[in-house]
């Protein structure tokens, strides 16, 4: 079908020009996200400048406001970069919203019914089962994908939507936490509970996780056999299976671990920030991560910058909204506008002249 | 039986924004494109039906102004498709994403509230009764009642059907859709095609929301479409992109939709059955895909 | 189908219907077309043949606006035309049936016939009119077609006279046909030349290209041979046969090496008795049930070189895929070093011993996104020194890299360089060096000098020599014959599937290959 066609686009963004050029075009998104930003605050009458300043400044201004950023960067940060595994792979996985809800019910699972078992005993297993949780919702695609060719991309993002209504009635029925309305569990054991970084700020020691999801997704990608694996299937397909490289099994692995990490994610959220799983708990990161991969071009060091930025940008904005009427919404304007123009073929806005030279 | 009759007669008026919705997305499907941004056309659409309901005191203008509202945003959106080689899917996803952004800033910024907005004495879609079928006992309630927007998305079933398979210019978008260098071969603008069948799924996803803001619940909010542009990209999957399965499919989709509310209470969980359309399209995708793969016999080894 | 109608007798030329001049066209460095005339009279069939890369196709592209020439003129009916797209050749009457149909799948055979020119009323579409159109279309090509089915629902010969239908839809007076008999059956490709007969008959020009010459002489009335991008020569189909113009499309028969020459440095031993690989009955279906490869009895005994003549298309890639394990033969058995491998992976077959030199290395043979090392090291990354416990260890990927770049004495500015960078000269060598150097039982060669500049090719030849030597079975495909005679110990040749004719070295008879490989001859036939 015409979807898979400009999967491959995703795996490896167009290559154009030289290397400065190339780190320019690698801004466009960004640049193209500043802008559309801008004009909406022009049409609403703010001065763009003056209130990206004080964006900035609600984000980085003190330990605190550091604190709450990168509370908002970790989330980003973990499904970004599994978005970006499953896209070096070549894999079209936009599902990592659905990992993410399942992990996190796993770990919530764990923490509030192994109550009383030893601290670092529960953190392990609830972090084991959300890995395991997340991995296994995005078994089922992958297989489905290696073994018959079912496209991925709609079964991915559908099994989002299963996976978001699945959680809600196991919060909403088997799972209520007793003697409260709202679609919630049970908290989870104290000892369960992530420490907090920088206090008193949301910050917790799940962001050291993240950094260390990074620092080994890179390690994966440059030092490992099986890092070799997934990026050679995704670039060149027919040279990784002409060199005895399963397809089948990059792409089943692939999503295994993509899932994995997002299942991750999803128990940092529970044990780091909210203490217990709360129905439909995801404003999108999931989706965010899907931006956050594609302005980062799925590397490391980029899929941490992005993280960044959009934790900045959300964090920036909610304060700003405590004392301007500066709606949070400026936030999907910007993360909205950042994924349409990082899916542009770049060469095709490239004046005519270095077209033809290039 | 009568949470069953309530629910019959409730469905009618909720599939109406998943069967727009889900027609806008079959063509475009069949003009070649997997359009994920219905969801925004339709926020769109719910938007500028209140405000132009509200401003004009008439809901079919209001009707209008939401086509007309989907139009402007799936124009672009196709030209960065077509034209600029943006992958259809992030993009469709980014455009949800960026409209929702959009109106949730603007929203309080130009009228001063947040995520809801009721203007007083909003007109509404008005019902209307079908004439000797009304009075059929218990089918009656059923079929007669609706708003004229539930009847003519109803009417369009056929009429897109003939479009497609009936007319020169149905032709012409379903050959630029199934192969867009044949179909230049052929002399054919197949991207223009392509960019036409965008824009009418946005134009038939923003009555769809117009539907859902001023035909049924009478007030715009900013959660209010709450997944129904994925739904109907569900229908349209589980349809195979043909206009009756299509329609079938969204018409069961939106009998879950009107038994949830009702099973509140009755020890069906309602999560359960909102999960049943996406559920559907995966299985249906799976089956299909392990049909074709036995027909075809010899899997490649990978 | 049952049209008699014999090829019309015209004693006087008629006028020049299509008239190329000086047509050249370059891809990069590559030469399609140099300078090419070609004089087609109207009414008349007029073919074109040629080996695969002979330059027939693009300049069939040209004339139909798929391409725009560097130089040279095309003329129609005596007027000179710009072919700008495909639709100004339309408008000048041109059609162009293309090797791969054109055909739009979901559309129905009606619609995709009159598709671009709808007979319609206010926008409706009129079906009934487009229906006896078609019929009326149908009856003069003496042929029924479900016009309502989705035209992926037809036959490939349906498939075929669905496209001619629509040229002529158009009203095309000048109808080229790429290689049309390719993908037919033998009673298929008889149904079509009553049709193109047929279509002269009415006044109609056709461009017939092929290879094979067997029908060329059977269909055309004149025969225009190329190689490597020129016109050889334009004869008329009477007072020529089919081992002429094999000898014209082939090229004169090389010298083959003797105990001197560059072979000479490295002793010819006899080969061995056991297999390096064997192949038993292998079979492989395509779509629709076409056998693409059938009953291949093949083996490669170790210190021997087997050259596997035949134009491209004919099964050389099913049997790459058969061999190397990207798909299996159903039926059939395949040993390496008298191991079955049959249901073996290709990882499996790689650590037995398999190397494989393929005839695309940007796709097959490199990673163009990554570095040199990439590409260097997807054998042997998975093992050490170059990695252990699944860590790759960068010092030994680069010096593994480099020890290869020196080895084979690759132009490059490290393993860390982009794959890139490297000349395709230089990116070919580090593919054979790679393959070659492990440790290989039985190499796969699939074209390894395609697009090789000189020093290339002696290069690898060297290396696959030397390689025999040391008792390496070596199956080598390639379209050159030079190259085949140079190399190989025995040739067999690959039509249609089969496997229809097995040369030793020293009893090799050009024209008798020649005709085997352009299906003049089939069969049976051995030396």
């Amino acid at each position: 079908m015409s979807v898979h066609a400009s999967a491959e686009r995703v795996a490896r963004p167009r290559v154009v020009g030289g290397h400065l050029e190339r780190t320019l075009w690698t801004l466009v998104p960004f640049g193209a996200a500043l802008l559309a930003g801008a004009l909406v605050l022009l049409l609403s009458g703010r001065d763009p400048l003056v209130t990206y300043a004080l964006l900035v400044e609600q984000a980085f201004g003190g330990h605190i406001a550091i604190g709450n950023t990168l509370a908002q960067t970790t989330p980003v940060l973990f499904t970004g970069l599994a978005t970006a595994l499953a896209f070096r792979a070549g894999v079209f996985n936009v599902g990592v919203e659905g990992s993410l809800y399942l992990g996190a019910f796993a770990a919530a699972w764990v923490g509030f019914t192994f109550v009383g078992a030893p601290g670092p005993l529960l953190l392990l297993g609830a972090f084991g089962t959300a890995g395991l949780a997340g991995a296994a919702w995005s078994f089922l695609p992958g297989l489905l994908r290696a073994r018959w060719r079912v496209d991925e991309v709609v079964t991915t993002l559908m099994l989002n939507f299963v996976a978001i209504n699945l959680t809600s009635y196991l919060v909403n029925g088997p799972f209520l936490a007793v003697g409260t309305a709202n679609s919630m569990s049970p908290l989870v054991d104290p000892a369960a509970r992530l420490g907090s970084l920088i206090p008193p700020s949301q910050v917790s020691i799940g962001f050291v996780l993240a950094l260390g999801m990074a620092l080994g997704f890179g390690v994966v990608f440059g030092f490992t056999a099986l890092g070799y694996e997934l990026r050679v299937s995704g670039t060149s397909p027919r040279f990784a299976a002409a060199s005895g490289i399963s397809i089948f099994r990059v792409i089943v692995v692939a999503m295994l671990i993509s899932g994995l990490i997002a299942g991750i994610a999803g128990a940092v959220q529970v044990l780091g920030v909210n203490g217990r799983f709360i129905d439909r708990f995801s404003p999108g990161y999931g989706f965010t991560g899907i931006a956050a991969a594609l302005l980062g071009r799925n590397t490391a060091l980029g899929c941490v910058l992005a993280a960044l930025f959009f934790g900045a940008l959300s964090n920036g904005s909610a304060m700003m909204q405590l004392f301007t009427d500066i709606p949070l919404d400026l936030v999907n304007v910007l993360s909205g506008t950042v994924m349409i123009f990082a899916v542009l073929d770049v060469a095709r806005l490239r004046p005519r002249r270095l077209r033809e030279a290039g | 039986m009568e949470v069953l009759h309530n629910t019959l007669v409730a469905t009618a008026l909720v599939s109406t924004p998943l069967l727009l919705a889900a027609m806008g997305g079959l063509i475009n499907r069949q003009g070649g494109i997997v359009n994920i941004g219905l969801e925004a056309n339709m926020l769109a659409g719910a938007l500028a039906a209140v405000l132009v309901t509200w401003q004009t005191g008439n809901p079919f203008l209001g009707v209008l102004a939401a086509a007309l509202a989907g139009t402007v945003i799936a124009l672009p959106f196709s030209l960065v498709i077509t034209r600029l080689g943006a992958n259809e899917i992030i993009a469709g996803l980014g455009l949800n994403v960026l409209v929702a952004g959009l109106i949730g800033y603007l929203l309080p910024v130009a009228l001063g509230v947040y995520g809801t907005f009721r203007p007083a004495g909003l007109q509404r879609l008005p019902r209307i009764d079908i004439p000797f079928v009304h009075d059929i006992p218990w089918i009656g309630p059923i079929l007669s009642g609706k708003d004229p927007v539930t009847y003519l998305a109803w009417l369009l079933v056929p009429l897109i059907a003939a479009f497609l398979y009936r007319t020169t210019p149905g032709l012409r978008l379903r050959a630029a859709g199934s192969d867009l260098e044949a179909a230049r071969a052929a002399g054919i603008s197949a991207h223009r095609w392509r960019d036409l069948s965008t824009v009418l799924a946005g134009a038939l996803a923003g009555i769809g929301g117009a539907q859902l803001s001023i035909g049924i619940v009478g007030l715009f909010g900013v959660g209010m479409i709450a997944g129904r542009g994925f739904i109907a990209l569900a229908a349209f999957y589980f349809g195979a992109a043909r206009p009756w399965p299509t329609a079938a499919a969204a018409l069961l989709f939106g009998f879950f939709d009107a038994a949830q509310v009702r099973l509140q209470g009755q020890g069906i969980p309602v999560q359960l059955v909102q999960l049943l359309p996406y559920l559907v399209v995966v299985v249906t995708l799976t089956v299909v895909a392990i049909t074709r793969a036995r027909r075809e016999g010899g899997v490649a080894v990978a | 189908m049952t049209a008699d109608i014999a090829i019309t007798s015209r004693s006087v030329p008629a006028a020049a219907h299509l008239r190329l001049e000086g047509i050249t066209k370059r891809f990069g460095s590559v030469v399609a077309n140099e300078g090419v005339d070609l004089k087609v009279a109207a009414g008349t069939i007029h073919a074109v043949v040629g080996e695969n890369g002979a330059g027939k196709t693009t300049l069939m592209r040209i004339v139909y606006g798929l391409e725009r020439p560097d130089a040279g003129s095309v003329e129609v009916n005596g007027a000179r035309v710009e072919m700008r797209s495909p639709q100004v050749a339309i408008a000048h009457g041109i059609g162009m049936v293309q090797q791969h149909v054109q055909l739009i799948s979901g559309l129905t055979a009606l619609e995709n016939l009159v598709l671009g020119r709808e007979p319609s009323r206010l926008g409706a579409f009129n079906a009934a009119a487009a229906r006896r159109q078609a019929g009326e279309l149908a009856d003069r090509l003496h042929t029924r077609i479900d016009w309502y089915a989705p035209v992926e629902r037809l036959s490939v010969g349906h498939r075929q006279r669905l496209e001619i239908m629509r040229l002529l839809y158009r009203d095309a007076g000048l109808l080229i046909f790429d290689e049309p008999t390719t993908v037919l059956t033998p009673g298929e490709v008889d149904d079509l030349f009553a049709v193109l007969r047929s279509l002269a008959a009415d006044g109609r020009t056709i461009l017939f290209i092929s290879h094979k010459l067997r029908e060329v002489l059977a269909i055309a009335e004149r025969v225009t041979v190329m190689r490597r991008g020129r016109v050889v020569a334009t004869v008329e189909s009477r007072g020529t046969d089919a081992g002429q113009l094999a000898r014209l499309m082939i090229g004169e028969a090389p010298e083959p090496v003797r105990a001197t020459g560059e072979g000479a440095t490295v002793a010819r031993r006899p080969p061995r008795d056991e297999a390096a690989l064997a192949l038993e009955g292998c079979a492989v279906d395509g779509p629709g049930g076409r056998r693409l490869l059938d009953g291949i009895d093949l083996a490669v005994r170790a210190g021997e070189i087997v050259g596997v003549a035949g134009i491209e298309g004919n099964g050389q890639r099913e049997l790459i895929d058969i061999v190397l394990g990207m798909r299996r033969p159903r039926p059939g058995r395949v040993t390496l070093g008298g191991r079955d491998v049959t249901h073996s992976g290709v990882r499996a077959r790689r650590r037995l011993g398999i190397s494989y030199i393929p005839e695309d290395r940007n796709v097959e043979g490199a990673d163009l996104a990554g570095s040199i090392s990439t590409t260097a090291i997807c054998l042997r990354y998975d093992r050490p020194p170059l990695s252990r416990a699944g860590i790759l260890s960068l010092g030994s990927v680069r010096a593994f890299t480099r020890g290869l770049i020196e080895r084979f004495g690759i132009v490059a500015a490290g393993p860390d360089a982009p794959m890139r960078s490297l000349s395709g000269g230089n990116a070919q060598r580090l593919v054979v060096g790679r393959e070659i150097d492990a440790s290989s039982r039985c190499v796969l060669a699939a074209h390894p000098t395609r697009g090789v500049d000189v020093k290339g090719i002696a290069f690898i030849h060297e290396q696959l020599l030397r390689l025999r030597g040391e008792g390496t079975g070596i199956l080598l495909i390639s379209e050159e014959l030079a190259e085949l005679f140079r190399l190989a110990d025995r040739i067999v040749v690959l039509y249609e599937g089969q496997i229809v004719g097995e040369f030793a070295r020293d009893a090799v008879d050009i024209d008798h290959l020649s005709r085997l490989m352009t299906g003049v001859e089939t069969g049976g036939a051995a030396a």
